[in-house]
């Protein structure tokens, strides 16, 4: 029996990355909830027209019993601080939703564990689990498309990561031509 | 910011010597722009190092754990 876990994304740069390359169901480990603080994801969605946003918020439809976005009171007060300041930035905040989901999940399900997902720079500078209970742990973009590349998930995880960025500096207009023939989907899901 | 400065930046981003975060700080708003950036120049996002000598950073003893979740549930998978 393997090891239940849910996988929480404590920032919009995983999804952005991955949105980026198409790949966004490198997120969908079969059985594995995806958890998205609202904080984060109204990062993602507070500019639709951005490359990427729509993509991602379509994917967080289309796989809602897999992908779940958890509400939180720290969402809740930035909206209302944002309504008396307009251009408060949001700064951290995503993180502090993420804290908030995994207090409340690793009280909710006393055997589940839990993977918080980072950026890799940030993973690699800055700590996270050391006052964590043990079933909590930490991973990157990188980490985990290293792994679906080992298990023959993916092709490359570097081709995925070249994506993002040759994508995005295609510009918008090329990454979303109709002919996605090279999509990149794992095997065991689709998209 | 110049676009010396930009690009610098962007490199150093992706060589892993500063933060996504210290990118923001320096006035690069979107994550989109240093994807751009980074396609630019092509290059791409740092990976944190994780073979065991090369692996760095105060969650080295996290990583190997959640890869190893991440691993099993891959193989119990068809």
């Amino acid at each position: 029996m393997t090891t239940r876990f849910g996988l929480i994304v404590t920032d919009a740069l995983p999804l952005m990355t991955l949105s980026a390359a198409d790949a966004l169901s490198c997120l969908l480990i079969p059985d594995v909830p995806v958890l998205i603080p609202d904080m984060v994801h109204a990062e993602v969605a507070r500019d639709m027209t951005r490359l990427g946003a729509k993509e991602i918020v379509d994917w967080i439809r289309t796989h809602g019993e897999q992908v779940k976005i958890i509400a939180t009171e720290d969402y809740a007060e930035f909206e209302a601080l944002r309504a008396i300041n307009p251009n408060m930035r949001s700064k951290g905040r995503g993180e502090q939703a993420a804290a908030e989901v995994l207090g409340y999940e690793i009280d909710a399900n006393p055997g589940l564990h839990i993977i918080l997902l980072f950026e890799d720079s940030d993973i690699r500078n800055r700590e996270f689990v050391r006052l964590l209970p043990e079933r909590v742990t930490a991973s990157s973009t990188g980490d985990l498309l290293h792994e679906l590349e080992a298990a023959g998930r993916i092709q490359s995880s570097d081709r995925i990561l070249d994506e993002a960025a040759a994508a995005r500096g295609r510009g918008i207009e090329a990454q979303r031509q109709p002919a996605r023939a090279n999509r990149r989907v794992p095997r065991y899901a689709s998209s | 910011m110049t676009e010396n400065e930009k690009e610098k930046l962007i490199r150093q981003y992706a060589a892993g010597e500063i933060t996504c975060r210290a990118l923001r700080e320096k006035g690069f708003d979107s994550f989109l722009d240093v994807l751009a950036g980074l396609g630019e120049l092509g290059l791409h996002q740092p990976v944190a190092p994780m073979d065991g000598a090369n692996m760095d950073g105060p969650n080295v003893e996290a990583r190997p754990r959640a890869r190893a979740l991440v691993r099993e549930a891959l193989k119990a998978t068809p």
